[in-house]
């Protein structure tokens, strides 16, 4: 699976699902992944027990089991309202699983030593395990796409940035990686909390993906900076 | 096999070229696919009481959340009730579950195996008829069939008799 792959997937599913309008923005103010999850992908959200059927191994927030259709969420998350941008990472990360790794899309997608891998795991709880690290990653970054489509970062990321202008400005890559940039020094990340009700590791997750060569913030900073010089000329 | 190597082999490809149009063929077939399955899956869902519940929930987009928070309940148990991982609530949450969702409230009951209200308390108004059932729960499967049938025999007699008078 690409990083084109994943913007792609997200971007027709969320249009398909009529949450995106044709010029891509948000019909609401916020993704209800809850409602992708149970509607669209027919899965069943589950508060975890202590023991029992429902049980979740220690430190594990979620997990899906795709031939049940059951999303496994911790207790607490789901309960507790102070948890409510945590619980949306954890469905949309699961969600994401559903979407690439239920034997559907991954068929098609992954190579095919990769889906013979997936298929012996795919009929129980799909546990992160040694060799499947590249699906949590991937689940991790479609499911952050789906939370926070692309142009509606751009146009919340607008601000930030005073070189934008609305319609007439064709978007490149190196355009978000600037503004991702510019955005990072100024305190852009509780802002895309806030905007799109996610978790910080969800925010940090989509500006990251934009940041077209995966670049450590420290990058980041410094054509911050430039960018600043720039506008302050 | 073969068909799986195909498969497998078209994969490569697609990831190989990054063939954006291809990308595209295969997305909507794939969506497709996940449509025929999810309908295959709600027509043969058996209609248990957490089932139902969960059903109309997803209909009147009520979040997990939303919905517990209204009952009282916690959204844990909530799940719980719509997996059938626990029996269904007493009849009071029954009832309130019914009005949030806009279900038949006696049909609802009746799913969910519990006695609507009046009935409970029609019985423990009628002391008989508190004795028949506390008679009745000491009766094994068989002997309460035959009670029942020779109860609907009498009954039937006696509207015979109503409609010769």
């Amino acid at each position: 699976m690409t990083k084109r792959d994943l913007h792609l997937i997200s971007e027709r599913l969320l249009r398909e699902w009529n949450l995106l309008t044709s010029d891509g923005e948000m019909r609401e103010r916020t993704i209800d992944i809850d409602h992708i999850a149970e509607q669209h992908l027919n899965l069943t959200i589950v508060g975890s027990e202590s023991r029992g059927l429902y049980r979740l191994p220690a430190r594990k927030l979620g997990a899906i089991n795709i031939g049940e259709r059951k999303i496994i969420v911790r207790k607490r998350l789901l309960e507790d309202d102070k948890h409510f941008r945590d619980y949306r990472h954890v469905i949309s990360h699961e969600a994401a699983h559903a979407i690439l790794h239920s034997g559907l899309v991954s068929q098609m997608f992954l190579p095919f030593e990769n889906h013979e891998v997936f298929n012996s795991h795919s009929n129980r709880l799909a546990f992160s395990r040694d060799g499947s690290a590249e699906f949590e990653v991937e689940a991790n970054v479609l499911g952050a796409l789906l939370l926070i489509p692309f142009r509606e970062l751009i146009k919340t990321l607008a601000p930030i940035t005073n070189t934008y202008s609305s319609e007439a400005t064709p978007i490149s890559n190196s355009l978000v990686e600037e503004r991702a940039a510019a955005a990072y020094c100024r305190g852009v990340v509780p802002m895309l909390m806030q905007r799109f009700e996610v978790s910080k590791a969800v925010a940090l997750m989509v500006l990251y993906y934009w940041n077209a060569q995966m670049r450590p913030p420290l990058e980041w900073q410094r054509l911050a900076r430039e960018v600043r010089n720039r506008s302050s000329k | 096999m073969a068909h799986m190597d195909s498969v497998g082999e078209l994969g490569k490809n697609a990831k190989a070229q990054n063939n954006f149009f291809l990308n595209c063929q295969i997305l909507s077939s794939c969506l497709h696919r996940l449509d025929c399955l999810m309908k295959a899956d709600t027509a043969h869902a058996t209609l248990t009481f957490g089932s139902i519940v969960r059903a109309e929930r997803v209909k009147k987009r009520i979040s997990l959340r939303e919905l517990a928070r209204r009952l009282e309940i916690s959204p844990t148990y909530l799940s719980h009730i719509e997996v059938d991982r626990v029996p269904p609530p007493m009849a009071d949450k029954v009832t309130k579950l019914a009005s949030e969702l806009n279900l038949d409230a006696s049909h609802l009951m009746k799913s969910a195996g519990r006695w609507d209200e009046h009935a409970a308390e029609a019985i423990s108004a009628r002391p008989v008829l508190r004795e028949l059932f506390t008679l009745a729960f000491a009766m094994d499967e068989d002997e309460l069939l035959q009670f029942v049938e020779s109860l609907e025999e009498r009954l039937e007699r006696k509207h015979e008799g109503e409609t010769l008078l």
